[in-house]
């Protein structure tokens, strides 16, 4: 009994140093996603308290972490049955503050089909190489390519500016 | 200017919440503990006290007659009352009038545990008894269920009968045996035919209690004959060693035993007291019948195949009642359903049946004089309910996509490595149980769209992609499952592009895919029997993941260039023959990333629930009047049209299931919260179970048991 409390502390531990390694520019990366404040915010805590419960039964603890997040996101997106249109202004009425490329940003990706949204938030707001990416959206580097390559190619027509393709 | 990574820059700078507090306070949302499970043919058997669970019929249908009586009858045949029931829940009586309408006589919310219940002869009131904790005792009421009158109040006061002048009323007690305490429900038949009763007598008001029998063995389920001479039931044998049924005259004397014995139980009487049909465990479950003087004695059905108990004649003589298998029917489904068969045993066939839920019993046909129809019941309409009746842990770590097809449920997920690989889960359609787990080397990645999953034309088939480590990317393929073996049986190298979704219809295989080269997709047309690439359509449209058809063509969910802000969104209409683009309809701009195909309509969420029919392509149906305010949705079309809105945000004022028909109606709706289970980024319709079947955001997999009247 003793040993087996020792390992829920020591994932618990765990999880919190992931948590405040990671948990800000996860949210901040579900709300690029996402659109909505409280959408990331629930989806952040959701998956983590998944993941505080799951305990050992999870052997990558990290990137389960943020594929359930955006996992929840998504469902949540889908169970809204579209972009949520608090989205249009996020951080105005929610307390959180945004600048304005940021918030141009945001409604930019909203016209990005959701695996081209996710690839280019994981990868340009969360900072994870192609590698990362495709593991936590269960695909594969040369895709989340195509996908990343048409997102910003989107993006700089939606924003009209520059994006040196590196 | 500002550049794309300084804008990344500036959303770095956006402060985030400190959640940790709430993390560690938090109740993860799911998954669930798994529902009740079906326990098959768990007390359905003759005493019904323990039964549980609730469930509406979703199959009736008249019983007719296709065999005349043997001999003329006074009475022909009104509603026909069954309990339901086989989990853990409550149970319900439901009623089946002659033409084949249905309703609850007793609703589940009320107080649980009624059972055997016995019309009165005139068919305008039935007795029961009241099993419920505190409140025991035999109870009559009006046919609707409204107006109960106590009669009695012992402890184990079972199986009320009248006398067919309606004057007075057998029942099994042990009253006299003050140290008998409830017997216990749950009990198998067998072992509920031990509870030590003895018969008695009353008036139909409850007065003036007699005692018939005073043995040491137990009597039971006690029925008056058509003529009032006699009285059957079920008795202990001589020996010790079984049950047997026996008859005497209606005081108690010149008791003798009709059936050969051993296992046998709950007699009927036929309308001309010639016969009593009965229950027999002998080789295994059976519907016996028997002469009333001991000869005769013959099977009816089961026995020796297919569950079959607890018949009960027909007021006109021309049919028995009983629960027994679905197989009896050539159904394979798993539970007891309400069945009725000629009085030889020939011609069985279903009159009601719930899906994943036993038909309990106490089944009691009302009789009504001859040549004359029964006057209307008043029961209450069968609502519409929805309960989450299963959580399956997948073990897949991130499931994706679920369909219903090809025998099954089919459920894929990918891995966490990057490698694109994955397991494609087959699901019992009405278990949930795992039957197999198959390695798939390329899995279609998450898309909120038809996840890249489809079954037809015998086989099931997954998108994904090879060569993805070139410099561009990369190759569609599609893999071909046989559910036949379980296994991956082809591979079609589809040509370039990343994988989108695929759709199969009786014109072949049609996989969407991103092109490598440009912003488009590409439209793939397989041939239906060769397995050849025979056409590829580009769409102009730079994201979609979702193909489908409806009302004759194919149909692609795609985007145009939209600066409105709204979500763009165009629907391709493409003619299967010639492959070519039709029309596009912009109504789709702002469409939900699902839509539901559903017969000759397009379901939609766009400023509301909308339709198109897939045939003009025109908005026919909407926006619908669901519930106002804060409404989330997923669409899981019901294939005639029709389409089911669940919506199960957690604390929102407006939850539940709707059904919406195809004219746009509302016409059923669930308030019972299917919980946050239901909720996931993929979901199914399984029609022949009724069931919607969703894929949460991580492992497991829930099944939705609708309830329709």
């Amino acid at each position: 009994m003793a040993r087996t409390r020792e390992r829920a502390l020591d994932r618990t531990r765990e999880l919190e140093r992931i948590y405040r390694e990671h948990g800000d520019r996860m949210w901040r990366s579900l709300l690029a996603f996402a659109g909505n404040p409280d959408v990331a915010s629930d989806a952040v805590a959701e998956a983590f308290a998944q993941a505080l419960r799951r305990g050992g039964a999870i052997r990558e603890p990290e990137r389960w972490v943020w594929r359930a997040a955006f996992r929840i996101a998504a469902g949540e997106l889908k169970e809204r049955g579209r972009f949520d249109p608090r989205g249009e202004h996020p951080g105005h009425d929610r307390g959180y503050v945004l600048e304005e490329p940021a918030r141009e940003l945001i409604a930019a990706l909203r016209q990005l089909s959701p695996k081209q949204r996710a690839a280019v938030v994981l990868h340009h707001a969360a900072g994870y190489p192609l590698r990362d990416v495709a593991a936590i959206l269960g695909s594969t580097q040369g895709a989340v390519k195509v996908h990343l390559s048409r997102a910003r190619s989107r993006l700089r027509d939606l924003l009209s500016e520059e994006d040196e393709d590196t | 200017v500002t550049k794309l990574d300084d804008r990344f820059e500036a959303l770095g700078r956006a402060t985030a919440p400190d959640l940790w507090r709430e993390i560690k306070g938090r109740e993860p949302r799911s998954p669930v503990e798994p529902g009740p499970t079906l326990t098959r043919r768990v007390g359905v058997i003759l005493l019904a006290f323990a039964i549980a669970g609730s469930a509406f019929a979703l199959v009736s249908e008249q019983w007719g007659n296709d065999q005349e009586p043997a001999a003329p009858s006074l009475l022909s045949n009104g509603y026909l009352y069954y309990r339901v029931g086989g989990g853990d829940g409550g149970s319900w009586w439901q009623a089946l009038a002659p033409d084949g309408s249905g309703g609850v006589v007793f609703p589940p919310d009320a107080p649980i545990n009624y059972s055997d219940i016995a019309w009165r002869p005139d068919g305008r009131r039935f007795a029961f008894v009241n099993y419920l904790l505190g409140s025991y005792g035999i109870e009559t009421a009006a046919p609707d269920g409204r107006d109960v009158q106590r009669l009695t109040d012992g402890v184990n006061d079972l199986w009320p009968s009248w006398s067919p002048d309606g004057s007075k009323i057998v029942f099994a007690s042990t009253r006299d045996d003050p140290a008998q305490n409830q017997c216990t429900p749950g009990d198998t038949g067998s072992m509920a035919l031990l509870c030590p009763t003895d018969l008695y007598v009353m008036d139909a008001d409850g007065r003036n209690v007699t005692r018939l029998t005073a043995t040491e063995r137990p009597e039971s389920t006690p029925v008056w004959s058509p003529d009032g001479s006699t009285i059957a039931f079920t008795a202990g044998t001589d020996d010790g060693s079984g049950t047997a049924v026996f008859v005497m005259n209606a005081d108690g004397t010149n008791v003798r035993q009709v059936s050969s014995g051993g296992r046998d139980f709950g007699p009927s009487w036929s309308p001309d007291g010639s016969q009593l049909a009965f229950t027999a465990i002998r080789n295994d479950w059976g519907v016996w019948a028997v002469h009333a003087d001991g000869t005769g004695e013959h099977l009816l059905v089961g026995d020796t195949g297919p569950y079959a108990e607890g018949p009960k004649w027909s007021p006109d003589g021309s049919a028995i009642a009983f629960v027994g298998d679905p197989k009896l029917v050539g159904d394979d489904a798993i539970g007891a359903v309400l069945l009725a068969m000629n009085t030889d045993g020939s011609s069985v066939r279903l009159l009601a049946q719930v899906p994943r839920y036993d038909i309990a019993g106490d089944i009691a046909w009302q009789p009504v004089p001859a040549g004359t129809s029964p006057p209307r019941i008043e029961l209450q309409p069968l609502p519409y309910r929805a309960v989450v009746t299963d959580t399956i842990d997948t073990g897949l770590r991130f499931p994706e996509g679920v369909v219903v097809g090809e025998g099954a449920v089919w459920v894929v997920g990918s891995g966490l490595d990057g490698t694109g690989e994955g397991d494609l889960l087959r699901l019992n359609r009405l278990t949930g149980q795992i039957e197999a787990r198959i390695r798939v080397g390329s899995v279609p990645g998450w898309e909120f769209g038809g996840a890249g999953i489809a079954t037809g034309l015998g086989s099931v088939w997954l998108t994904g992609i090879e060569n993805a480590e070139g410099p561009g990317c990369c190759d569609t393929i599609v893999s071909r499952i046989d559910p036949r073996s379980n296994s991956v049986a082809e591979t079609i190298h589809v040509g370039p592009g990343s994988d989108g979704d695929v759709w199969v219809d009786e014109t072949g295989i049609w996989v969407l895919a991103f092109a490598s080269d440009k912003p488009e997709l590409v439209l793939y047309h397989i041939d239906a029997d060769t397995h050849e690439v025979v056409s590829s359509i580009e769409i102009p449209a730079d994201w979609s993941q979702t193909v489908f058809d409806a009302g004759g063509w194919i149909w692609v969910l795609g985007n145009t260039d939209n600066s409105d802000g709204a979500p763009p969104g165009t629907l391709f209409q493409i003619d299967p023959n010639s492959d070519q683009i039709v029309t596009r309809f912009e109504p789709a701009q702002g469409a939900s990333f699902s839509m539901a195909p559903s017969g000759e309509r397009l379901w939609f969420f766009h400023d509301g629930l909308r339709a198109l029919d897939a045939t003009a392509g025109d908005e026919v149906v909407g926006p619908v009047d669901l519930p106002s305010g804060y409404f989330s949705g997923g669409l899981v079309a019901d294939r005639q049209g029709g389409v089911w809105v669940v919506s199960v945000q957690g604390g929102a004022e407006n939850t539940g299931v709707w059904h919406v028909d195809v004219t746009g109606q509302i016409d059923g709706h669930a308030d019972e919260n299917p919980g946050d289970e239901a909720s996931g980024i993929a979901s199914a319709f399984d029609p022949e179970t009724g069931s919607i079947w969703v894929v949460h955001y991580e492992d497991t997999v829930s099944r939705l048991q609708l309830y329709s009247p």
